[in-house]
């Protein structure tokens, strides 16, 4: 037992900010990211017995994350408060990182739930769309749809060339 | 298709660092909670199959209060039933009382009414003259969750405690809980709820404590109290809502919202305004006290609206009432049931409050 405890201590000591970082984006706020990771890793540590590697764990909470996310959306306050009108960034500061998250965030919030999830695993885990729909839980042909609607959505949306970098095209 | 680099950038930047924390820890401390939920869960209902057991044979007593859930099959052991008007099993729970025949004891149930035109407080019945048991006290919490409640968290929640503590130990009480928000409206026109409503618990016996809220949203200073409030009574025609989940409040019971709240009535156009919804409240027998915290803006606006609600169904002091139990009066009689929350705890005095105003028999 302890070992097994030792070994998910590692884990999460060696995966635990990519998870929480992965959660931001799925929720959009630090305090919920925190969360969700924690019930995420709870759920894993509950299976621990079954899963025999590390990457097998990983993937395990990732998918835990991915469906937690999802549901608590549906019935939760979902924390983030979308807006119509984008923020307005004009010029870089100090602080671009912080105005990329407000940005990216508010973008995100205008998808929905399953939309957010595929983007999320798609572009920021960078998992396949084989992957993401095991993640999901849902068909291939789902995640190609979904995906689909989401970048048209994302693409659509004016916030944009206020945080990339000049040039870089979408 | 691309490969969206502009969007895998994007996303990276956002995430950039994640907060450091003993996540494994708090992982391993959440597996031991809702391991221990999960006995208490498996205990409480064994408490439950023993009391009736008990029932059946004769020899059981029921409580009610707030007790906690470990505490159940202490119950077990009253070795007498008592006839105490405490004791009075609860009416059973209607989901949807209907707003034509819903009144609790002692409050005439008014014809529901779409008018906006403000709405006299109900008369009350005089108290009946043989002793008869005392309607049960069914309280349902209605909370403000938005982001200006945030910092009040602790000293709101005492209160809150403190209220039903004090009401389970003079009163039969069921209680419940549910929070409110706002519903924004866009610039293009649409509108999203914050959520504008959502019950957490309905009214029942040992109702147990508030749970951890979500706070945030709200945006502005107004919030969606009349909706919350039309939702708590089952109005499906309030915006954002489906009726669905109202309070639950029994036929027989003293019907009262407590509102939990620091801010003024939203008056927009999608919302109900305060005289519609004092009607809709009076028809459904439901009076309105609130517990409140300190505005964030525009204190006498807010101070005014919670007296409406107060005054327009009926809920003023009987006699005078010291809120927070520092010795000083908050209200003289015929004060709207409106009290600050500002230190924490100490709250019985406006359970008292509620007990003497709605109270017909003992």
């Amino acid at each position: 037992m302890e070992d097994a405890e030792a070994a998910f201590r590692e884990l999460v000591a060696g995966r635990g900010d990519a998870l929480a970082r992965t959660a931001f984006l799925l929720t959009g706020d630090w305090a919920k990211a925190e969360d969700l990771v924690q019930s995420a890793l709870a759920t894993t540590w509950a299976h621990w017995r079954s899963l025999r590697e590390p990457g097998a764990a990983e993937a395990y909470t990732r998918r835990c994350m991915a469906r937690l996310a999802t549901s608590w959306w549906r019935r939760k306050w979902r924390g983030e408060v979308p807006t119509a009108e984008l923020p307005d960034l004009t010029g870089r500061s100090p602080y671009d990182d912080v105005d990329v998250a407000r940005v990216v965030t508010a973008a995100l919030a205008q998808l929905s739930p399953k939309q957010r999830t595929v983007v999320v695993l798609r572009y920021f885990d960078d998992l396949t769309e084989t992957d993401t729909a095991a993640a999901i839980g849902c068909a291939v042909g789902t995640v190609k749809s979904v995906h689909a609607a989401a970048i048209a959505r994302l693409r659509a949306l004016d916030c944009w060339d206020d945080v990339l970098p000049e040039g870089a095209g979408r | 298709m691309t490969d969206e680099r502009w969007l895998r950038d994007a996303l990276r930047r956002a995430a950039s660092e994640a907060p450091a924390r003993d996540r494994a820890g708090a992982a391993l401390a959440l597996v031991t909670r809702r391991r221990r939920q999960r006995v208490v869960a498996v205990s409480c209902t064994a408490a439950v199959a023993v009391v009736a057991a008990a029932v059946v044979t004769g020899g059981g007593a029921a409580t009610t209060g707030l007790e906690p859930v470990a505490t159940a099959p202490a119950t077990t052991t009253a070795p007498e039933p008592t006839a105490s008007p405490v004791t009075t099993p609860s009416p059973e729970r209607s989901e949807t009382p209907s707003p034509a025949t819903a009144s609790p004891t002692g409050r005439p149930a008014a014809t529901p009414s779409t008018t906006t035109a403000p709405v006299a407080p109900p008369e009350r019945s005089p108290a009946p003259s043989s002793p008869a048991p005392a309607p049960a006290f069914d309280v349902y919490f209605l909370v403000d969750a938005t982001g200006s409640m945030h910092p009040h968290d602790a000293t709101m929640r005492t209160a809150v405690t403190d209220v039903a503590e004090r009401l389970g130990e003079v009163t039969t009480l069921r209680h419940g809980f549910a929070t409110f928000r706002d519903i924004v409206v866009n610039e293009d026109g649409t509108q999203y709820g914050d959520p504008v409503y959502e019950r957490i618990a309905a009214v029942r016996a040992n109702g147990g404590r508030l749970p951890k809220l979500d706070y945030g949203g709200g945006g502005d200073d107004p919030e969606a109290h009349t909706v919350g409030l039309r939702s708590a009574i089952g109005r499906a025609d309030a915006p954002w809502t489906d009726g669905k989940t109202p309070a639950g409040f029994g036929e027989d019971a003293n019907r009262i919202v407590v509102l939990v709240t620091n801010a003024e009535v939203n008056r927009g156009d999608q919302h109900p305004t305060i005289a519609e919804t004092v009607a809709d409240l009076n028809a459904a027998g439901v009076a309105v006290a609130t517990l409140l915290l300190p505005p964030v803006a525009n204190d006498d606006t807010v101070r005014s609206d919670m007296a409406e609600f107060a005054e327009g169904t009926g809920a003023v002091a009987a006699r005078d009432a010291d809120c927070d139990g520092d010795g000083r009066i908050d209200l003289r009689r015929g004060d709207p049931l409106v009290c600050d929350v500002n230190s924490s705890g100490g709250y019985a005095g406006f359970a008292d409050a509620l007990v003497a105003r709605f109270r017909t028999a003992s």
